[in-house]
């Protein structure tokens, strides 16, 4: 682990009613570093989630993004928008008014990028997404593997220090899934991105993450560290 | 039972689903509204045609004020034991009437009289023959100006047109005499007519253009136009407005103006044209539906519509109507028929002017 | 392993079809016949002499201009304090919501043409104002086409709030969500959760326009002349029905340009959207608190509470009230049940209709929109003539006719059309995939159907429950022409006895008829409008 934690929990607590959800989690999550949060439904992995982006307000505890305290004492300190987030949402969440280079164009003008680097930005995106040729597409258009590769070119457009994923490869078959995570997981070390990767899928985990967190019942029941050399040639 | 039963455990059932519950709450609530509906068509289904037979009914359209010709049935009810269906209408201009719907209902009549409020809609149907001839013993006494030579209609206690003004803002010696005064620019801004294509006030316009001649009742609109006169929809809007002083004069019907007397608004009315081309008395007209379901019962309904004792009520209700038996007590306030001189002898002759002066009209007002 | 395909039609094919069999039946027959009388010339034979006079004089042209400005107007009022209405109602927290939702209900429930009588009490030139002024200052812009279009809207922003709200439950909270990662909640909102719910804001824009352009009582009484009441004219003036028909057809014709003209502006866009349990986006409405509160104060005041206001002070006192309640009975229960009974069947035959829709093509569905808008068009009066001559016949279809299960028919004629078309939002946006899940789950269609389909659609299908319910127990024109003799619905009952009655009476009927349905509404109100959501 590098010195400083690029985002830390401090025994953060959510609650819906009665219910604990997020359990006093602490968490350190090094900058460049790949973390799987792995569970069953219901133990709490996406709403910690979206604790981080600040889509949630924590009940109790301290969230740190990049030395920066965004949560604190039952409220969100900075809005998600000033957390420099990438999100891919489970149900991808594709803007449907717009179209794929709408989506992306949307992100980049919304943190003030200039319309002339905007379109430099998008086509980068595309690319590296492999959908230049949907960028005037609309997203019912698309098949479900088109539409995943453009929810990621939208959550890393905009270069965010850190990406979020809440299971958005889930209803992909096996092959395509663990090419895309191949692929994602290079575009993240190339950009030396942060990224936390929400999933019920024990081998989906291992496959990506430097770090395979297990939460249970909302609390974080055991942290492995994932040999990545075992998958270097895979 | 039993069912109601199965619903409110269905309802529990559905305890999460709150919104459905109200729905299904609300529809079983329909359907028991609906049960005892049942019971009340049960009796009302003698209006089908089917039960010609039973001669304890009759169906009646009516288009004279609810107000006023309900009492009047239920009279007849109280009388004869007879069933009286009645279907009243709205204000011409607020909604199609009922001439539309015997029209419409003509290859299988639902009614069996018509009893209308104005000439003209009677004559409609006669030209479309809805109606078949029927000579009461009653209308013996009417004089025959308000009486069909062909008897597809009778004339039973007239109403008339007037003119209404404001008592605060115009003096009685002040108030128009003839509708040919409306034109007087002293009277600017200051003139409501109803809507001339319907109503009574199509009767008026009509009759007009009958008894003086085209060119000359194009040249009064177009100076009432000129006068700027306020063309609404309805006798008693027209009323309304002379009651509230949005205007100081208004043409309107003797009993729209007799409701706001009743009503103590400061409105006097003065018959129009009693010297001169004469006043637009309208009698009210009731006739027999051609194929009527209840012929016999509708004749008998005419008889008791067409008798002294009906004119009476009628004179003494608000809507003072003027008798036309000779010996029935007029209304207060209300010249006697004998008084003056009526403006139209033909009413038949009236009623075909209708739908041309309508179009005529049309660019001359503006509607 | 693939299923045989069965020889018997399913049980979809088979509800869906009666469905389109039962719409065609009771609203489209009726007005196909009367588009056949009126081809037929005075001698019988065919002929088109009804359509040659059409729009020839410039007098026409102008009225049609005048009703086509009355519409655009009425809809672009009603839509600009509407849809902000719903938004607030969806995305804030504010006290009293379920009231404040009720009382925005009002301008609805009450007669338009009250409401024109409510506004010429108060700013006619005696109106309370010119009174309390001492001079007439507002009469002639009330009686004017602003006037007209100022009534119309404030009674019918209520429609573009309902449409505007249920839109917005309806948008996916992931969406705005992810709009919130990058962008203020300002931004998200104008470029995110507008666009998302503007085809369901024009389709109620639209259904207004429609509405405007068919008044003709109101623009009457504020002596604005208006096409609409050409076609009434020519029934009530002229008894010709085949120039009457002719004549609605240049109005046909207006709502036929305007809706594929909202089609082109909106497009045919397929919102990806499920209903959430919680909103993405939440307003807090922090320092803007005070504007919202005043803005909901304006509207309040100036659609419901100083028009009831001008009706209770003309009516004066309550006793005429509780006598006009006394010798309602039968009017007032009347109508309730009918309505409710109307309301449910519309709602049930319009969810059918709107669900075949979303489910065909979208070629299809774009020509079905356009004909349902068309079909609403149609003036009640031509609806009413048109179910005479279809149903006024020996045997079951007389004995319904002789019966008030006619004026069912009349509700079911009028309103299917505008249910299923305010319905087809919600059912698009329920994915195919639900339905698919379930049955190869095994369910049947139906099971799935009720089950699963119409769960997810209630909201949208309570929103629309209570407009046609709305709308079928103020229904006149085509009641008043179809109702069998005896007591009939409440508006009959009041439109007959206004006739001759002093404006007090009038007032106290108009203000015991809102009283009436809103009793309904409210506890309806108070069941069903559990506050999801705005955590």
């Amino acid at each position: 682990m590098k010195g400083e934690a690029f985002v830390r929990l401090a025994r953060v607590t959510k609650r819906y009613g009665a219910r604990t959800v997020v359990d006093a989690v602490s968490l350190d999550i090094a900058e460049g570093e790949i973390v799987a949060l792995l569970g069953a439904s219901g133990c709490g992995k996406t709403t910690l989630l979206r604790l981080i982006a600040g889509l949630e307000t924590p009940d109790a505890g301290e969230i740190w993004i990049a030395g920066e305290r965004v949560a604190a004492d039952g409220r969100n300190i900075s809005p998600p928008r000033a957390r420099g987030i990438g999100f891919v949402f489970q149900d991808l969440a594709l803007w449907s008014h717009l179209t794929v280079a709408g989506n992306l164009d949307f992100v980049l003008s919304s943190i003030g990028i200039p319309k002339r680097a905007r379109k430099m930005r998008i086509e980068e995106a595309l690319q590296m997404g492999r959908i230049e040729k949907f960028a005037d597409t609309y997203p019912h258009r698309m098949s479900g593997g088109e539409q995943q590769r453009a929810a990621i070119a939208r959550a890393l457009v905009s270069h965010p220090r850190l990406l979020l994923l809440d299971e958005p490869l889930s209803s992909l078959d096996a092959d395509l899934k663990a090419n895309l995570l191949a692929e994602l997981a290079t575009m993240q070390k190339a950009l030396n991105g942060t990224t936390v990767h929400v999933t019920h899928d024990r081998e989906e985990a291992a496959a990506f993450a430097d770090r395979v967190v297990m939460m249970r019942e909302g609390k974080i029941e055991r942290v492995e560290t994932v040999d990545r050399t075992r998958f270097a040639n895979t | 039972m039993i069912q109601q039963q199965c619903l409110i455990q269905r309802l529990s059932d559905f305890k999460h689903h709150r919104r459905l519950a109200a729905l299904a709450l609300v529809l079983s609530l329909a359907l028991v509204a609906a049960c005892t509906d049942e019971r009340q068509t049960g009796i009302t289904t003698g209006n089908n045609a089917n039960t010609s037979g039973a001669a304890n009914e009759v169906t009646i359209y009516v288009s004279t004020d609810r107000v006023f010709s309900e009492p009047i049935l239920r009279a007849y009810e109280q009388k004869t034991g007879v069933r009286v269906n009645a279907v009243y209408d709205t204000e011409e201009t607020k909604s199609t009437g009922l001439a539309n719907k015997l029209l419409a209902e003509k290859n299988r009549p639902q009614a069996d009289v018509f009893w209308s409020n104005e000439p003209i809609r009677t004559l409609v149907l006669k030209k479309n023959v809805v109606l078949t001839p029927y000579d009461s013993p009653n209308a013996e006494g009417i004089p025959a100006t308000f009486q069909d030579p062909e008897n597809y209609w009778t004339g039973f206690s007239a109403r008339s047109r007037v003119i209404v003004y404001n008592t605060n803002l115009v003096k009685p010696e002040d108030a128009p005499k003839s509708i040919f005064d409306l034109t007087d620019p002293k009277l600017k801004g200051q003139v409501a007519i109803a809507d001339p294509r319907f109503g009574s006030s199509s009767f008026h316009v009509a009759a007009l253009y009958a008894a003086i001649g085209d060119e000359r009742a194009d040249e009064f609109f177009r100076k009432l136009k000129a006068n700027d006169v306020k063309i609404v929809p309805g006798n008693s809007v027209v009323r309304d407005m002379v009651a509230r002083g949005e205007v100081k004069v208004g043409l309107t019907d003797t009993d729209d103006v007799n409701v706001a007397l009743e009503d103590s608004q400061p409105v006097a009315m003065v018959f129009p044209d009693r010297e001169g081309i004469g006043v637009p008395v309208m009698p009210n007209m009731v006739s027999l539906i051609a194929n009527a379901p209840h012929p016999e019962a509708g004749k008998r309904l005419i008889d008791y519509l067409l008798s002294p004792e009906v004119e009476r009520m009628l004179a003494q209700s608000e809507a003072v109507q003027i008798p036309l038996h000779a010996g029935v007590e007029g209304p207060k306030n209300i010249p006697p028929l004998a008084s003056f001189k009526p403006m139209t002898l033909d009413y038949g002759k009236a009623a075909d002017r209708l739908e041309d002066v309508s179009r005529r009209l049309q660019p001359i007002l503006g509607l | 392993m693939l299923r045989l395909p069965s020889a018997l039609p399913s049980a979809r094919a088979i509800t869906l079809g009666v469905a389109v069999a039962l719409f065609l039946l009771l609203c489209v027959l009726p007005i196909i016949y009367m588009l056949g009388v009126s081809f037929v010339g005075g001698d019988g034979s065919f002929s088109v002499g009804n359509y040659r006079q059409l729009l020839i004089d410039a007098r026409q042209r102008e009225l049609l201009l005048t009703s086509t400005l009355l519409g655009a107007g009425t809809a672009l009022l009603a839509t600009s304090v509407g849809a902000p209405l719903g938004l607030l109602l969806a995305r804030t927290r504010l006290p009293l919501k379920r009231m404040l939702r009720i009382a925005f209900i009002i301008p609805l429930v009450v007669p338009p043409y009250v409401s024109a009588l409510a506004w010429i009490l108060m700013t006619g030139s005696t109106g309370f104002v010119a009174s309390w002024l001492g001079c007439d200052l507002l009469s002639a812009w009330t009686y004017s086409l602003t006037g007209a279009i100022i009534v119309l809207g404030t009674s019918f922003f209520p429609l573009s709030m309902l449409a505007t709200e249920a839109a917005a439950w309806r948008v996916n909270g992931r969406l705005e969500e992810a709009g919130l990662l990058v962008a203020s909640p300002g931004r998200v909102l104008w470029r995110i959760t507008l666009p998302l719910i503007a085809p369901t804001v024009a389709a109620a824009a639209l259904i207004i326009f429609v509405l405007a352009l068919a008044e003709f009582g109101v623009p009457g009484l504020l002596r604005v002349r208006v096409f609409t009441t050409e076609v009434f004219t020519a029934f009530s003036a002229l008894y010709d029905f085949g120039a009457a028909t002719a004549l609605a057809v240049p109005l046909l014709a207006v709502a036929l340009i305007v809706g594929i003209l909202a089609k082109l502006i909106t497009g045919e866009r397929l919102l990806a959207t499920r209903r959430n349990l919680y909103p993405g986006l939440v307003l807090r409405l922090g320092r803007w608190r005070a504007v919202v509160l005043c803005f909901f104060t304006i509207i309040l005041a100036a659609s419901v509470i100083l028009p009831l206001s001008a009706l209770a002070i003309e009516a004066g006192q309550l006793e005429r009230i509780i006598f006009a309640l006394g010798t309602s009975g039968d009017a007032i229960f009347n109508g309730l049940y009918l309505s409710t009974i109307g309301a449910t069947l519309t709602c049930a035959l319009a969810v059918l209709l709107g669900y075949g829709r979303a489910r065909s093509g979208a070629r299809l569905r774009g020509l079905v929109d356009l004909l349902l808008i068309v079909i609403f068009a149609v003036p009640s009066t031509v609806v009413g003539v048109g179910l005479i001559g279809l149903w006024n016949r020996p045997g079951l279809l007389g004995a319904i006719y002789t019966s008030q299960t006619i004026i069912v028919v009349a509700y079911l004629a009028r309103f299917v059309p505008v249910a299923a078309l305010m319905l087809a939002a919600s059912v698009r946006q329920i994915p195919v995939s639900v339905e698919e899940a379930a049955e190869v789950g095994g369910a049947n269609w139906w099971r799935t159907f009720t089950r699963i389909v119409l769960p997810q659609m209630r909201t949208g299908l309570a929103a629309v429950w209570v407009v046609s319910f709305i709308f079928c127990f103020g229904e006149l024109g085509a009641t008043l022409l179809v109702a069998p003799p005896g007591e009939s619905t409440l508006p009959v009952r009041v439109y007959t006895i206004i006739a001759n009655t002093p404006p007090s009476e009038v007032a106290a009927l108009a203000l015991l008829q809102v009283g009436i349905i809103l009793i309904p509404l409210a506890l309806l109100g108070f069941f069903t409008g559990g506050e999801r959501g705005v955590r």
